[in-house]
């Protein structure tokens, strides 16, 4: 204290004409519209600068939050285009079409490498899931929910062979069964396409939405190999088809897991004629 | 500074009303202007207290601004000098040293004093055009602006000063 008081007495002067200039520095600034208006702008322009530094520190540290609002919303947005009339279709609608709604997830844990892979997921049915529901990205199939405890749900990945998905080749809206082939993650079979059917490389693949599991026209991948002899099909009655998914199965994160309103009376009724068609 | 100062406080008023009432519109070739108001501070006895002497000036800027309406311009010029004086005498101490009787042509020298005069002029005319100014965009205009008024300004204080301070 003593020393700060030993430099205002030894720099006395100079403090004294620093304060006068302040003075007539804030007498300008106070009564002159331009310098007032140059002095804000510069003050304007270092307090920006501040804010601008402040502010990408601070959405550093909330990039978590930041990324579950974004997730939750891009979950919205996709309900809302699945659950949009589609042009052709847009003077009929029903509660099935629009049943459809997402609950966003990260995966928290992912197998590829086996021949039954298997997924966790940070939700649970306290957030609404349900054993059965689908899980998709905007850019295929992910799997299809297995069980769930409160906060965590187990799930079945589309790389298991137990899984299939209903398909349809989006070119000619014909039906076919989607399973993955153990060994390559990249690589699925598209199965009981008739012969006589004109698919071409490169047709896409896109869901064909039966049982409400997965939502319809949500394209999964492209036809990448046709062999019209068919060697794993005895009847050579089928095309053997190959088709190289658009996901990274290796890479998951942000997932959603597809809900619909009218589950439990598809399988009340489905359960009717057999108990095992309600599998898709 | 002590007991000059009734006629520091003087001649201040005197220069101020001189300046305002017959000096405030003129403009030689639309831009030289004539700050004569400035004498009173360049008279202060060498031996002002620093702090005093910067007050004075302070004091006679801002009367210099209520008159002209502008501000702080003239202030701030003012206290610069005020600050750089106390600097500008130590440079340029005279083989005898300074007394204690008022600056003017005769003090010391005419040829101190044209200098010294010179460049206190100078560093409040710049001063006072940048502060108007306030940036550097039309630094010729400024500059051009502080030359010429700093001659006008110093042909007038060289001629009050031949006119009234002469001992002889």
């Amino acid at each position: 204290m003593r020393q700060i008081l030993l430099l205002l007495v030894r720099y006395r002067n100079f403090f004294l004409f620093v304060v006068l200039e302040a003075i007539a520095l804030g007498l300008i600034q106070s009564n002159n519209i331009y310098h007032h208006a140059v002095l804000f702008t510069f003050s304007n322009r270092i307090a920006g600068y501040f804010n601008y530094l402040r502010l990408s520190l601070v959405q550093y540290l909330q990039l978590g939050q930041q990324n579950r609002i974004l997730s939750e919303q891009n979950a919205l947005l996709l309900q809302q285009l699945l659950q949009r009339p589609k042009a052709d279709t847009v003077l009929y609608t029903s509660p099935y079409l629009q049943g459809y709604y997402l609950i966003p997830a990260r995966v928290i844990h992912n197998s590829i490498a086996f021949q039954n892979n298997y997924l966790l997921l940070d939700k649970g049915t306290k957030d609404g899931v349900k054993p059965g529901m689908g899980i998709v990205t905007p850019n295929g199939v992910v799997g299809k929910v297995k069980s769930c405890t409160e906060h965590v749900s187990l799930a079945y990945s589309f790389l298991h062979n137990d899984l299939s998905v209903s398909v349809k080749v989006k070119r000619l809206n014909i039906l076919g069964t989607l399973k993955w082939r153990p060994g390559n993650p990249t690589q699925a079979d598209l199965l009981y396409i008739s012969q006589h059917e004109k698919v071409a490389l490169g047709d896409t693949i896109v869901t064909a939405g039966f049982n409400a599991v997965y939502p319809p026209n949500l394209p999964i991948g492209i036809i990448s190999n046709i062999r019209r002899e068919s060697i794993t099909l005895a009847n050579n009655a089928f095309l053997d088809l190959q088709v190289r998914l658009h996901i990274n199965y290796a890479a998951l994160d942000h997932v959603y897991i597809v809900g619909h309103s009218l589950t439990d009376q598809i399988n009340q009724l489905t359960n009717q004629v057999s108990p095992e068609v309600a599998k898709d | 500074m002590g007991e000059k100062f009734p006629i520091i406080l003087l001649q201040t008023i005197v220069y101020l009303l001189l300046q305002l009432f017959f000096l405030k519109d003129v403009a030689l070739f639309n831009r030289a202007v004539c700050l004569i108001y400035i004498m009173p501070i360049l008279l202060v006895p060498a031996n002002a207290k620093p702090w005093q002497f910067m007050l004075f000036a302070f004091a006679t800027g801002l009367l210099a601004d209520l008159g002209y309406a502008t501000g702080g311009v003239h202030t701030g010029a003012c206290v610069l000098i005020g600050f750089i004086r106390p600097h500008l005498l130590g440079l340029l101490v005279p083989t005898g040293g300074y007394d204690t009787s008022m600056l003017s042509i005769d003090a010391i020298s005419w040829r101190w004093f044209l200098l010294y005069s010179s460049i206190m002029v100078f560093i409040h005319h710049f001063a006072l055009f940048m502060l108007e100014a306030f940036s550097f965009t039309f630094f010729a205009q400024t500059i051009l602006s502080t030359l010429a008024s700093s001659l006008f300004t110093l042909a007038a204080l060289l001629i009050f000063q031949l006119l009234f301070y002469r001992r002889s």
